[in-house]
């Protein structure tokens, strides 16, 4: 019994051990790159490291913030929350990614003006549940530096930097798979930090669709779809233009419709449309995108759906 | 028109395809396109190798500043048909179609400049036929439909015609 007693405090110590290790070996990437954390200003990367050392604030569900509680923030499933200051930031400077032990951090700079945001400016998150990806709007925003990377990890895969239908930008941050969360406020400079952790669940829906220059939201891939149809999504083609068309399993147009897109040169433009259609029988096909400004071919995505009545 | 004032912002080699017009190619055509968007903006989305798309010109709204992305022997990608963009010089116009406030005096005045000199140095007659709109480019894969594969509209209604081939016109000594 004493021996299985030192056997348990050995491997304990082990584990410990191995846990300092891991940490030390962290890296910090940029997206789609691998930056080792020696190139990261040492200042910043203890403060990326170590939230609880700042003046941070960690915003718990349903948008309470409580002073000085970053080290004590959980990670949550939470549907919404929010936070930021107003006027704080004009801009989108930098999104950037981290591997942690556990965990993987993704790190939204801002700009105000030319100078980096000393807070974070007015956000909102939404992340339903079960559906892999995370929006953070910025109402108060208007530009971004950075407006597309791929974090390519075991739990971050991607994000986009998307003007917004009104006024303002939002983050759209996908996972490889369903998540829990945590979101820390940290200031000189003002970041954004948003933790991310794999749960053991699976997704309620598949995730978007994307390619290129066009993601589409919704519909999802597969879904049994009623007229009349929501379609959104983002994209940067060709004069903001954006063609949607359902066909039936022959190939007959169902509908169709082109809308522009709020932006595409500055950075991904967001667009909606309604299509109405009749009943259709098996397997129809959903295109958004648009033809291609040299040949005209189709360039976006399909995705199959079905009829879901009505 | 006080003086012409132009700088060359070279696209991104992926936005185009290289040629030796009017040699490989007969350039018979201005299509006028409005860019939905900034002329800075544009200028810089034609310099990203992820945008697969570019225009030769792009006039600014304010003072009619002349961008250019793609040298006039090679092949910008704009009209959304492979035939209209071979044989074809794309001018884009900062703004938007639905507000006509971006269609500046000034931005008329320089394009139409730029459109008469392109019409005299390629032999192009002045008329509605050879300088036309995005929206009157045919569907390469719809025989009923126009505005180039993706159906552009522009430059829309807020667009004067009647204004730009007359000045057009003019600069030309027609």
């Amino acid at each position: 019994m004493r021996l299985f007693g030192i056997v348990i405090w050995a491997a304990l110590l082990a584990a410990v051990l191995a846990v300092g290790c891991a940490q030390d070996s962290r890296e910090e990437h940029g997206p789609g790159t691998t930056e080792s954390l020696s190139t990261v200003p040492e200042s910043q990367a203890r403060q990326e490291m170590a939230p609880k050392e700042e003046t941070a604030r960690a915003s718990a569900p349903g948008g309470e913030t409580a002073e000085g509680e970053a080290a004590e923030a959980s990670f949550t499933a939470a549907p919404e929350m929010n936070g930021g200051s107003e006027g704080a930031a004009d801009g989108i400077r930098e999104v950037r990614f981290g591997k942690y032990e556990g965990y993987e951090r993704a790190v939204v700079e801002f700009d105000s003006g030319a100078a980096p945001a000393s807070q974070v400016p007015v956000w909102s998150l939404s992340s339903p549940t079960g559906e892999g990806y995370a929006r953070i709007s910025f109402p108060g925003l208007d530009s971004a530096s950075e407006t597309e990377g791929v974090f390519g990890s075991s739990i971050l895969d991607n994000f986009y930097v998307v003007r917004a239908p009104g006024r303002g930008m939002f983050v759209d941050i996908f996972a490889a798979g369903a998540f829990q969360y945590r979101v820390t406020e940290l200031s000189d400079p003002g970041r954004l930090v948003l933790d991310y952790r794999p749960a053991s669940v699976d997704l309620s829906f598949p995730i978007p669709v994307q390619t290129n220059r066009t993601v589409l939201f919704e519909p999802r891939e597969g879904e049994a779809i009623t007229s009349p149809l929501r379609v959104s999504g983002y994209s940067r083609n060709f004069e903001a233009s954006n063609a949607m068309v359902l066909r039936d399993p022959r190939g007959n147009v169902l509908a169709q419709e082109t809308v522009l897109s709020n932006d595409w040169t500055e950075t991904w433009g967001y667009f909606e449309a309604s299509l109405e259609f009749p009943a259709f029988e098996g397997q129809a096909t959903l295109g958004v995108g648009t033809g291609s400004p040299r040949d005209g071919s189709f360039e976006g995505v399909e995705i199959p759906v079905t009829y879901g009545g009505g | 028109m006080a003086g012409t004032y132009y700088a060359y912002y070279p696209a991104n080699s992926n936005n185009y395809t290289g040629a030796n017009r009017p040699n490989s190619h007969l350039v018979d055509k201005i299509i006028i396109h409005v860019a939905q968007g900034s002329w800075s903006s544009a200028i810089n989305w034609f310099q990203n190798s992820y945008a697969g798309a570019s225009a030769h010109y792009t006039i600014r709204s304010s003072d009619g500043f002349i961008g250019q992305s793609v040298l006039e022997r090679n092949i910008a990608w704009h009209a959304g048909n492979w035939y209209y963009n071979q044989t074809s010089i794309g001018i884009e116009h900062e703004g938007f179609v639905d507000n006509p406030a971006w269609f500046t005096d000034t931005m008329y005045d320089y394009s139409s400049w730029l459109t008469a000199w392109l019409c005299y140095k390629y032999g192009i007659p002045i008329d509605r036929y050879h300088i036309i709109g995005h929206y009157e480019v045919p569907d390469p894969y719809d025989r009923t439909s126009y505005g180039g594969a993706g159906n552009h509209t522009d430059p829309g209604l807020n667009w004067d015609w009647y204004k730009y081939m007359s000045w057009v016109a003019y600069y030309a000594g027609v």
